[in-house]
């Protein structure tokens, strides 16, 4: 008889159930809708024991390196124990090794914190009072840090904890790691072109994914597009050059709507550069990290400038209540 | 044999699924039902869709149907432009004609359920 584990319940498998057939039988409260393993509502994650790869069908890699698994087709051989994927995993502590400005909104942290993440995933980082907000993180595992790029507004409550009150050496929380906006290698998509687009801080989710493909040994060219209203908003312009001057296969875009053209600066709006440069997306991965409103309307335009849905990549930052 | 293993079964429907979203969001007949905030829900759906399409394994019964369109107010020249999308997806397939009828019967037999009729 095989058991899951499930919100401190222990499930019984019947004969040929799946998991979501047990949970729905128990009269537990889960998202469903086709029970074909299609529509993607009842995804669960494994906590504990091996996925059932049949249960995987038609998940993405990111899905997959998380454990996901369609609850309606996962009929497990063995026990497993399993978590809701909303879930925002484990809190921890976190020292704060490193506190610098990279420009005069930007304020980069580099936490010591013991657990597994991948470059482009987001962590809740949070302060005594119960303050927290969502960050990207820049760095990879081999870096031996979490770097996060805190945007500081002049009224945000946290950022300024951050900015005016947090010394290092002293300790955050940190929950997460979350999010699939990180760089997966196949062998096939060793070859494959990137194009990673990001605006503001949402350059920070890209360097760690630059940073992950090029230590994974990605062979296919990197483009990536950092954005910005004004010219001198492009912190990370520095960092990424250096990078590029490195790896060949990188190549660094800068493009801002308001400042000085130069060779390494373009001048004007981030989606007609785009689609000037890449008519067509056919074939080619992208990542896009930023404000929401600049994911939703960039991925439509990937979309439908041939990209495949599979392969449009993105995490939108969403604005907490300051 | 259904149609659907016919055409190459899951592969088939993975290589129609941008085709048919990237028609539907294209159109304007219809392109704002489709065009919602979470674009990777919605191309779930349009896969989930397809596979019924194509009689491919689903279990979505003619209650489920109506209770999902209920609210949108659909006309029968929403649920051509949708017929015709996908007539277009599979041409552009080259899927032969005898099974794109099939196909076309398929969705035409949830045509009163859609429009709750």
């Amino acid at each position: 008889m095989t058991v899951v584990q499930f919100e401190e319940r222990a499930y019984e498998l019947a004969d040929g159930e799946s998991v979501l057939d047990v949970l729905l039988r128990y009269g537990t409260d889960f998202p469903h809708s086709c029970r074909a393993g299609l529509c993607q509502s009842c995804l669960i994650q494994v906590a504990q024991g091996e996925a059932p790869a049949a249960a995987q069908a038609g998940l993405s890699e990111q899905q997959k390196a998380m454990g996901y698994v369609l609850s309606c087709l996962c009929k497990p051989p063995q026990d497993l124990s399993l978590r809701r994927v909303s879930q925002a995993g484990l809190t921890r502590p976190a020292c704060v090794i490193a506190k610098d400005w990279l420009s005069p909104e930007v304020l980069r942290l580099r936490l010591m914190v013991d657990c597994e993440f991948r470059g482009g995933q987001y962590v809740t980082l949070g302060n005594q009072d119960g303050l927290g907000r969502c960050y990207s993180i820049a760095s990879i595992p081999e870096e031996g840090f979490v770097e996060c790029h805190v945007r500081v507004y002049p009224d945000g409550q946290f950022s300024q904890f951050l900015a005016q009150q947090l010394s290092v050496g002293e300790v955050l929380s940190v929950r997460g790691p979350l999010g699939t906006c990180f760089y997966t290698c196949s062998a096939e998509q060793a070859e494959q072109p990137l194009l990673l687009l990001g605006v503001g801080t949402g350059i920070a989710p890209l360097l760690g994914v630059i940073k992950t493909a090029l230590a994974a040994g990605h062979r296919g060219d990197i483009h990536v597009v950092f954005a910005a209203r004004q010219a001198s908003e492009l912190y990370a312009l520095a960092e990424l050059e250096a990078m590029a001057s490195s790896a060949a296969s990188l190549k660094v875009h800068a493009v801002a709507l308001q400042g000085e053209a130069s060779p390494e600066l373009q001048i004007g709006d981030v989606y007609e550069y785009v689609q000037a440069t890449w008519p067509s997306l056919k074939g080619v991965r992208v990542f896009l990290c930023g404000a929401e409103s600049f994911v939703r309307k960039m991925k439509k335009q990937c979309f439908l400038a041939g990209a495949s849905m599979r392969e449009i990549h993105a995490d939108a930052f969403v604005m907490a209540g300051a | 044999m259904s149609v659907y293993e016919k055409i190459g079964g899951d592969a088939a429907v993975n290589a129609a699924v941008d085709i048919f979203y990237r028609k539907v969001l294209a159109d304007d007949r219809i392109a704002h039902f489709f065009d919602t905030v979470d674009m990777d829900a919605q191309h779930a759906k349009q896969k989930a869709f397809l596979t019924m399409a194509f009689g491919g394994p689903n279990h979505y019964t003619g209650k489920d149907m109506r209770a999902a369109h209920k609210h949108m107010n659909l006309t029968e020249e929403h649920f051509n432009a949708v017929a015709e999308n996908l007539v277009g997806t599979l041409q552009e397939l080259s899927v032969p004609q005898q099974y794109i009828d099939e196909i076309v019967g398929i969705a035409l037999s949830v045509k009163d359920d859609v429009l709750n009729k």
